[in-house]
């Protein structure tokens, strides 16, 4: 398989957009993650939105593409930057809690015990949305969408050992907070 | 696995849509299908400003307004409305 600075030449030579496409294929989970790690589990369809904008901004400026950093770095920065400002948008918009849902109780659990869970989940959703941006990316990245540290790392630009440290300060402050509810 | 960690872990991730490269490439600027205004219709454009500098130039202007408004109309009235779209999109999001 090319690697992105071939297929990205190809692409500044030729302006063939199945070049583009096979781009796009490699990095639109990655940029939907991070959409998603920032505006939360209730702005799906804007995480995909945005993931949209970026490919768009990355096709008119990948001419302008210096190299400075790695293809990917870039392309997550902007999916970065897109989706904090549309996360400026989006809490005007929506309450930013309530339209998420834990997945199915366990067929045997009791109507209390199905509340009794909602009620701690809506908790635990409120405590992330407290916590600094960049943690709560952290947090939701890790936890919720399961990447690994490496992963992490290479979608943020943050170092592996940093990673770590900023996901047990979090765990701490959520783990502070939801003792204090 | 904790609490926290059972609960940090829901709801289910959403999965990106099957489509979606072909959503982005259906977005995707064509230069082929939106050609640039002809040469006429520029032409157009630059007559049409001139004539309504023309209609200006016969209001009582001080010399220097006439002098400032000119070069500012030709631009304004010659630059495609797609542009001007493009460029003030941004400040008006």
């Amino acid at each position: 398989m090319s690697s992105d600075s071939d297929l990205v030449a190809r692409f500044r030579e030729t302006r063939d957009e199945e070049l583009f496409r096979q781009f796009v294929e490699r990095h639109q989970q990655r940029v939907f993650h991070v959409a998603l790690s920032v505006l939360g589990p209730a702005y799906s369809g804007d995480a995909e939105e945005v993931a949209q904008e970026v490919f768009l901004q990355a096709y008119l400026q990948l001419d302008g593409f210096r190299g400075d950093s790695a293809l990917s770095s870039w392309l997550y920065r902007i999916a970065w930057n897109r989706a904090v400002d549309r996360r400026r948008l989006a809490r005007f918009r929506h309450p930013h809690v309530a339209e998420t849902e834990p997945g199915a109780a366990s067929p045997d659990a009791s109507p209390l015990a199905e509340v009794l869970d909602r009620e701690r989940f809506a908790r635990v959703q409120a405590a992330v949305e407290t916590l600094p941006e960049v943690y709560r990316t952290l947090v939701r990245l890790h936890y919720w969408l399961g990447c690994p540290l490496l992963e992490i790392q290479e979608i943020t630009g943050i170092p592996e050992g940093t990673v770590k440290s900023y996901l047990a300060r979090a765990r701490k402050r959520l783990e502070r907070r939801l003792a204090n509810v | 696995m904790s609490d926290l960690d059972r609960y940090l872990a829901e709801p289910k991730p959403p999965a990106l849509s099957a489509q979606f490269s072909q959503r982005v490439a259906a977005r995707l600027p064509r230069s082929a299908a939106a050609p640039r205004s002809s040469a006429l219709v520029r032409a157009y454009w630059v007559v049409f400003a001139l004539f309504v500098i023309w209609q200006l130039a016969s209001l009582p202007l001080p010399r220097w307004a006439a002098f400032a408004l000119t070069p500012i109309l030709l631009v304004a009235l010659t630059t495609p409305f797609r542009s001007w779209v493009r460029l003030l999109a941004p400040m008006l999001r």
